[in-house]
């Protein structure tokens, strides 16, 4: 209180001022160290062939910048009225604590309901259009398709105005009006490739997908298979046994009740002795005669053998699922091929159903027989869900998700890049504010916030000033004057500034992630 | 008195009637009886008779009704044949001429079985080689026209003697018929030689077993098959499968993709 007190006489308002400037000077520092390395990452991860979920996990630290860049902003001014005394300093903790549980939740999920609204209303064509250019970008990063018009480098020598394009690239393509047409004639080259980084590479396929699904269904063969059928077997070679056990106790049974035999039961005690059969389990039919023994072993031997088979039959399903079936006594050639294991197998691998699996293909021949069948069947349906029609892609449509899914991956580049450049480039005039605060008087604002907003300026624009292979190829310049509305010129204006800002901004990005964080990739 | 005046009338139309009734009935029941069993592919004359205790019994009319009672009017000595529960055994002896058939329905609930045991016990090992004391199961096969089972024990002596003790089967009667060894040819599949058996040490003749049916043969490995039904039972016990051993390094044979060089993307 006797701080607060001081500060509120007019000979002492350049001291804390002073203070505030150097607090925000370190904060924001420290927020650019983080916010500039991102931004690096960011274009590593989304210009270097990253898959969705990298960038997804990278975009999430990406969000988590953003709505501390705008809790530092908005502490800035709560700090400047602490300062000036206008609030207490509890009131600083508690107003501080307030707007950061405001604000972190609504800019962390603003983003991603930004981005899930887009998709939402994007329509049929740009999610059609999406999915096009999401697998075109694809093989592009992945060096398996060239690009017309632009040279954009390969891999880790990519240049940062390559990895930006590469980036943008999908968002970019999939606004062009007949994209589709144009992608037809590399679109079954890019499809088999698609198909092949599903499944995989070859040897790895035959390894971690063939070989080792072939040595669970033999684990289950020999660990719940065979001693399941052995069982059912040693209990159905057994049932004429007990037949007998139970013939001889009913026999038994007479005696002690009676002492009757089964030939010498009386007329009128037959249907008694019958429903005494049939209490005890043995469910003789109504015109049984007690002694017809035949009759009698061969409804408990009948009924010992369902049991059996109905315990084999739920341990089956169990193993494999609630609609399998499967006959017991199979030798392995014979188990191994029976439908339901083979559905199974399939299943597991997901390899159609039209490629026969065997258990002895070496990797030649499976490769042959279904490696290659697998990527050519895979590669068909891939085909056809970029042919198929407009409609399938619009809300209800078959393709919806899928298209979805694509439009979401080709906006969040653009997106998280254009916020995190623009977070940026803010916080490095703000930082210039606070360093211009400690060298300019006071009463010298105006010239202060003129020279901020100069720099701000030239910051934002100068890199439009600048020139690269990207910017000014064939290719990037038709893009350009292909865009008749201004709404597409200046999304077209917009992309290109991204391209060309980081240029300038990635190797000094790179350099204090390097310097600062010691090269880390935000992918942790 | 006007009653049985009237009685002695009608005497004869009556007697006629339950006469005409009585036929009318064994004409039936003789049909069902065909229908349910078939016709026995060989006429009455090459049945032969055989000895039973002491009396000769013609078996072509012989049944066995589900008490395992024989019923048939033609049975001259029921006493013998008699066969009120399943375990009071009789002797039949056969001719070296003769076969023993057993004749009865094929039914989906299994086959109906007859246990044979011979009756001397020297004649046990040989003829039954592959069991214990107590004999042996066999198991009846279909014959030729799919509805009737059939089952023959081919004696090799003349004095050669068996006895019934147990029968199983899910449709009843079955039907005893002795035919001629010639005319079982007509009944049953030209018989295979039998597994040799080793001599006793009493020297007796070398026995076989029976013929069996040529067109099952996968049945003729089963030496005994139990006598309850056999739908099921012969599943194997399963030795686990053999380890699996794939070569894992190999050479990955490319597949062309149509075009060597790398596809062009036009965007512009």
């Amino acid at each position: 209180m006797q701080k607060n007190a001081g500060l509120k006489q007019p000979g002492h308002t350049q001291q804390p001022l002073r203070l505030y400037a150097v607090i925000m000077i370190l904060l924001t520092a420290g927020y650019l160290v983080m916010e500039l390395a991102f931004n690096a990452s960011l274009l590593d991860v989304a210009g270097q062939g990253a898959s969705p979920d990298e960038v997804d996990h990278v975009e999430t630290f990406g969000r988590c910048i953003s709505a501390v860049a705008v809790i530092l902003a908005l502490f800035g001014t709560l700090l400047k009225n602490w300062f000036r005394g206008r609030t207490s300093t509890m009131g600083l903790i508690f107003k501080t604590g307030i707007m950061a549980a405001i604000v972190f939740p609504m800019i962390f999920f603003g983003e991603q309901i930004l981005i899930d609204s887009l998709a939402k209303q994007s329509n049929g064509v740009q999610r059609r259009n999406a999915y096009w250019m999401a697998l075109m970008g694809k093989s592009l990063l992945n060096g398996e398709i060239d690009l017309d018009g632009v040279t954009i480098g390969t891999g880790e020598n990519r240049r940062p105005e390559g990895k930006a394009f590469v980036a943008l690239l999908p968002f970019w393509g999939s606004t062009i009006k007949d994209v589709c047409q144009k992608a037809g004639q590399v679109m079954p080259f890019v499809a088999k490739k698609t198909a092949v980084r599903a499944i995989g590479q070859p040897e790895n396929f035959y390894k971690k997908v063939y070989l080792a699904s072939l040595q669970q269904i033999h684990d289950l063969y020999n660990n719940k298979y065979v001693p399941g059928s052995n069982a059912y077997a040693r209990t159905v070679a057994g049932a004429s046994k007990q037949a007998d056990r139970a013939w001889n106790e009913y026999k038994e049974a007479l005696i002690i009740n009676g002492g009757y035999t089964p030939n010498n039961i009386p007329w009128l005690l037959r249907s008694k002795v019958r429903r005494m059969v049939q209490k005890r389990g043995v469910p003789v039919p109504k015109n049984w005669h007690p002694a017809d023994r035949g009759t009698f072993r061969r409804v408990v031997a009948n009924q010992v053998k369902e049991k059996a088979k109905v315990y084999f039959n739920q341990g089956v399903r169990r193993a494999l699922g609630k609609k399998a079936s499967l006959a017991p006594g199979l030798s392995w050639p014979l188990f191994i091929k029976s439908a339901a294991i083979r559905r199974v197998w399939h299943d597991k691998t997901h390899i159609p159903e039209t490629v026969a699996l065997a258990d002895n293909f070496v990797f030649a021949e499976f490769q042959q027989k279904v490696y290659w069948p697998t990527v050519e069947i895979l590669a068909k349906q891939i085909e056809k869900q970029l042919h198929d029609a407009t409609e399938q892609f619009e809300t209800s449509g078959t393709n919806e998700q899928r298209g979805k899914d694509a439009y979401r991956a080709v906006i969040v580049p653009p997106i998280a890049l254009g916020f995190s450049m623009l977070g940026g480039i803010v916080h490095l005039a703000k930082l210039l504010n606070y360093l211009l605060m400690l060298a300019i008087p006071p009463c010298r604002k105006n010239m202060r916030l003129a020279l901020v907003v100069g720099t701000l300026l030239v910051l934002l624009l100068a890199p439009m000033a600048t020139s690269n292979a990207i910017t000014s190829s064939r290719l990037v310049t038709n893009l350009k004057a292909g865009t008749a509305s201004p709404l597409h010129k200046l999304r077209g204006t917009g992309l290109v500034w991204i391209v060309k800002a980081q240029t300038i901004f990635y190797p000094m990005n790179s350099s204090i992630r390097d310097y600062f964080l010691g090269g880390y990739d935000f992918r942790a | 008195m006007m009653d049985t005046r009237i009685l002695i009338k009608f005497a004869p139309a009556i007697f006629g009637l339950l006469l005409a009734g009585c036929t009318t009935m064994q004409t039936y029941l003789d049909k069902q009886d065909q229908a349910l069993y078939g016709v026995l592919p060989v006429n009455a004359q090459t049945v032969q008779t055989w000895t039973i205790g002491q009396a000769d019994v013609n078996l072509e009319k012989t049944y066995l009704t589900q008490k395992y009672r024989i019923t048939s009017k033609f049975l001259k000595n029921p006493a013998t044949l008699y066969l009120d529960t399943i375990e009071k055994k009789e002797r039949f002896n056969l001719s070296e001429q003769t076969v023993l058939v057993l004749h009865g329905r094929y039914g989906a609930e299994g086959l109906p079985a007859c246990e044979v045991i011979s009756f001397g016990k020297r004649y046990m090992q040989t003829l039954l080689p592959a069991q214990n004391e107590h004999g042996k199961h066999l198991t009846f096969r279909p014959s030729a026209n799919g509805q009737n089972l059939i089952g023959a024990f081919e004696p090799a002596t003349s004095n050669d003697s068996f006895f019934v003790s147990t029968l199983y089967s899910h449709h009843w009667p079955l039907k005893f018929a002795s035919l001629n060894r010639e005319d079982r040819n007509l009944y049953l599949p030209k018989p295979s030689p039998g597994p040799v058996i080793d001599e006793p040490k009493n020297s007796m003749p070398v026995k076989r077993i029976a013929a069996q049916p040529a067109s099952t043969p996968e049945k003729t490995k089963k030496k005994s098959p139990p006598a309850v039904s056999t739908a099921t039972s012969n599943i194997k016990i399963l030795a686990p499968a053999p380890k699996l051993d794939l070569p894992t390094s190999a050479t990955v044979v490319s597949q062309k993709t149509g075009s060597e060089n790398k596809p062009v993307l036009r965007l512009d």
